[in-house]
């Protein structure tokens, strides 16, 4: 039997991330929805945290900084892309990413 | 009484020893149970039905991940991730989403959704295992710490932030009211 050391404990974490952002990857790449594609972004954003945290926790100071800084600029781009999807759906009525090249004169 | 103390001294160390292990081996349980949630979760965010119930996933995604964050000694961003993504920009999208009433009807494409995922798995997966040089718990520093690092070494990325999330506002309110 193996025993547990605290560098399980990192792998499993930077495993965790690794899993998360394959997952994000696949919702974002199979499905032409646009939530769902943003959803999907999100699941990305949180395994690149879990890796990017678990990755530099020798300096934990910067590591504080950098993820308040990552937390305010996703949740801004967050605000803009829900926003930009409900004018889209409003005035097409779909969610189809594939259909947007067709909207005259934007959203 | 140099043999008593002795054997005294090795049983304490033992004892210590064996805490320790145990300590580690239930943080790394909880820890186990945490990834299984969060991935279970994840998973139900990509594939769930409805668009409502997965914006609830990825809800619930991110609050285990601020959890293993927290675990990992980055306690302050967990409390801001918790805060400021979770209530506020989470709740957003799910308030967006069931107000919009939108259901989905688009087919998925399964076959390039796994290809794609496998690759990233595949590229991330070599990547990191060359980036990865260890792993400790992160000693927490003051929140003094960080407020004094943000207010003077990236005072102008903070500036940036402010204006951004202040241009975020508006935008959203102006598309919104169109």
């Amino acid at each position: 039997m193996t025993a547990v050391t605290i560098e399980s404990i990192g792998y499993t974490i930077t495993v965790t991330g690794l899993l998360l952002i394959t997952i994000g990857v696949y919702g974002f790449a199979a499905t032409r929805n646009l939530i769902r594609m943003l959803l999907s972004l999100e699941i990305v954003f949180n395994g690149v945290f879990l890796v990017i945290l678990a990755l530099i926790t020798s300096a934990p100071s910067y590591a504080t900084a950098l993820g308040i800084i990552l937390i305010s600029v996703v949740s801004a781009e967050v605000a803009v892309v829900v926003a930009i999807i409900a004018a889209y759906y409003r005035k097409t009525g779909v969610l189809d990413s594939d259909s947007a090249e067709n909207v005259e004169g934007g959203v | 009484m140099c043999l008593t103390r002795r054997r005294a001294l090795l049983r304490f160390l033992l004892v210590r020893e064996v805490n320790r292990r145990l300590d580690i081996a239930y943080d790394y349980l909880g820890l186990t149970i945490l990834s299984a949630f969060a991935l279970y979760f994840a998973y139900l965010t990509v594939r769930g039905k409805d668009l409502v119930y997965s914006s609830v996933s990825l809800a619930l995604t991110a609050s285990i991940v601020s959890l293993i964050v927290a675990f990992m000694g980055y306690h302050l961003i967990a409390i801001v991730q918790l805060l400021v993504y979770v209530g506020a920009a989470v709740m957003f999208i799910i308030v967006s989403v069931s107000l919009l009433g939108a259901k989905e009807t688009t087919v998925r494409n399964e076959y390039i959704g796994v290809t794609v995922a496998l690759f990233t798995l595949s590229v991330l997966g070599l990547y990191l295992n060359k980036l990865y040089t260890g792993f400790t718990f992160a000693k927490v520093p003051p929140a003094q710490t960080i407020s004094d690092l943000l207010l003077s070494r990236y005072m102008s990325v903070l500036v940036l932030i402010i204006v951004a999330l202040a241009a975020t506002i508006i935008e959203a309110i102006s598309l919104a009211k169109r």
